[in-house]
């Protein structure tokens, strides 16, 4: 009984490693998901909506343009001098016939984070709700509020494309 | 790894002596949680008697309730010899509760608690008769939970988690460590089915010491979350009162993640018997 009591004590200590969330990093939860095949994703359409006093939905305008977003990890040399290498996850954002930007990125199951580079935490560039979290699909909502006039809601819907290139090569895209 | 090896073959050597028999189990159910929601519930009050926020308030929030019901699935094994069985069980199960409220102009607040219990339990049980094992459970749980704080726009399906209030955000408990005690009944009512009841109390490793809460509470870190609510508040009014003194005066204020209580866990067991059972 002593000897089946360790192997049992043995099985408890290899099933404690399964079935965890991924706690520690929860900011990379979404990231495989985003960054699989290529990473590159088309911005189908925007959608900017208004709600009055009364609650009642608008859609104000759509907008579709030639703009895709590519998650993947970016590595960059960040001081010659000593050679520290700094890596991060990041999204390009990139407007076909434009050009592009780069952001840090905070991938959450619920709740995407795109950020400046190096700017104070108090600022990051855009907030988005996950609203349909699918593999080839994904919509995100971001709010604004406004005191003296109508809140509104800009909708982003995505579509994953595993063939495309990005419009550019992602080493040529900087950040703000 | 010799003694392993070794292990493994006097476990085999007695399998074969007719003695011993071995399953691998897999389980599935469901867990009701009884917890104490005070903490949230004083938060909901602070909330809703709030002077700025009151005569706005259409709907209120609603109290969270004390008991939580939640699927449980996961896997196991038991050793059975003579009338004494011996089972390890691992299960996971998460605990979902809803609070929503509206404001005079349909949009609102929708406060979301996520409990998630992962479960180690041993049993040692007797038999009864052909088909009752009844013994004695003790293990350990992890848990986990987090609160979703979203603002709601005209109607619940516009729900963000952004920045424009400083009260959205996805709050983060670390990660607790309980140890379990309690009462295993089994009924095995078919050669590989059994319908199996637990009951056992979790209790905390440690508990955080007065004025350490915060080390143990639900907070936010994501990039652009203001600090004055990078923990999810115990008051709402002294949150907002802090906010407008410019006062960091979190510890006071925040709930920690100490959520132990009574877990009742009805299940059906799936047993493989493992090698030769005779």
């Amino acid at each position: 009984m002593k000897k089946a009591f360790y192997l049992f004590s043995t099985m408890a200590l290899l099933f404690a490693a399964c079935g965890k969330d991924n706690d520690i990093f929860p900011e990379k939860v979404l990231y495989k998901r985003l960054a699989a095949q290529g990473g590159v994703w088309d911005v189908e359409k925007i959608e900017h909506y208004s709600y009055d006093g009364l609650g009642n939905e608008t859609l104000d305008s759509t907008y579709y343009r030639e703009r895709q977003y590519v998650f993947y990890e970016h590595s960059e040399v960040f001081d010659y001098a000593e050679q520290y290498d700094l890596s991060y996850l990041a999204v390009a954002v990139l407007n076909k016939g434009v050009g592009g930007y780069r952001y840090t990125l905070w991938a959450e199951k619920d709740r995407i984070i795109f950020e400046d580079f190096g700017t104070s935490i108090f600022d990051p560039q855009y907030t988005f709700t996950v609203r349909e979290n699918k593999p080839k699909t994904q919509v995100w909502d971001t709010y604004i509020v406004n005191p003296n006039a109508d809140d509104e809601r800009i909708t982003v819907y995505l579509k994953h494309c595993p063939n495309c290139e990005p419009y550019y090569p992602l080493f040529e895209i900087g950040s703000i | 790894m010799k003694k392993l090896i070794l292990f493994v073959l006097l476990i085999a050597v007695q399998t074969s002596n007719a003695q011993i028999k071995f399953y691998l189990t897999g389980n599935m159910g469901a867990t009701v949680n009884f917890w104490k929601p005070e903490p949230f519930n004083q938060f909901v009050a602070s909330y809703n008697n709030d002077a700025g926020l009151a005569p706005l308030i259409k709907t209120p929030l609603s109290d969270f309730s004390g008991t939580a019901v939640g699927y449980s699935r996961g896997f196991g094994a038991m050793v059975e010899w003579d009338k004494t069985i011996m089972g390890f069980e691992y299960n996971k199960c998460a605990f979902n509760q809803t609070s929503a409220s509206t404001f005079t102009n349909n949009n609102g607040r929708e406060i979301t608690l996520r409990f998630v219990t992962w479960n180690f339990n041993f049993d040692i049980s007797r038999k009864f008769g052909k088909r009752v094992d009844f013994g004695l459970l003790f293990g350990v749980s992890q848990r986990g939970g987090r609160v979703f704080s979203y603002a709601t726009y005209a109607n619940s399906s516009n729900r963000s988690v952004g920045p424009e209030f400083w009260i959205n955000g996805i709050y983060k408990g670390i990660t607790e460590n309980d140890f379990n005690l309690g009462l295993s009944l089994r009924v095995n009512f078919l050669k590989y089915l059994a319908l199996q009841v637990r009951a056992y109390r979790s209790f905390a490793w440690a508990k955080p010491k007065e004025g350490e809460e915060y080390l143990e509470a639900f907070s936010d870190g994501s990039p652009g979350k203001n600090l004055f609510s990078e923990y999810f508040p115990k008051d709402f009014t002294l949150f907002e009162d802090n906010v407008q003194a410019q006062n960091y005066d979190y510890q006071n204020n925040v709930i920690p993640n100490i959520f132990t209580g009574w877990y009742l866990n009805t299940s059906l067991i799936v047993k493989l018997p493992l090698g030769k059972n005779k």
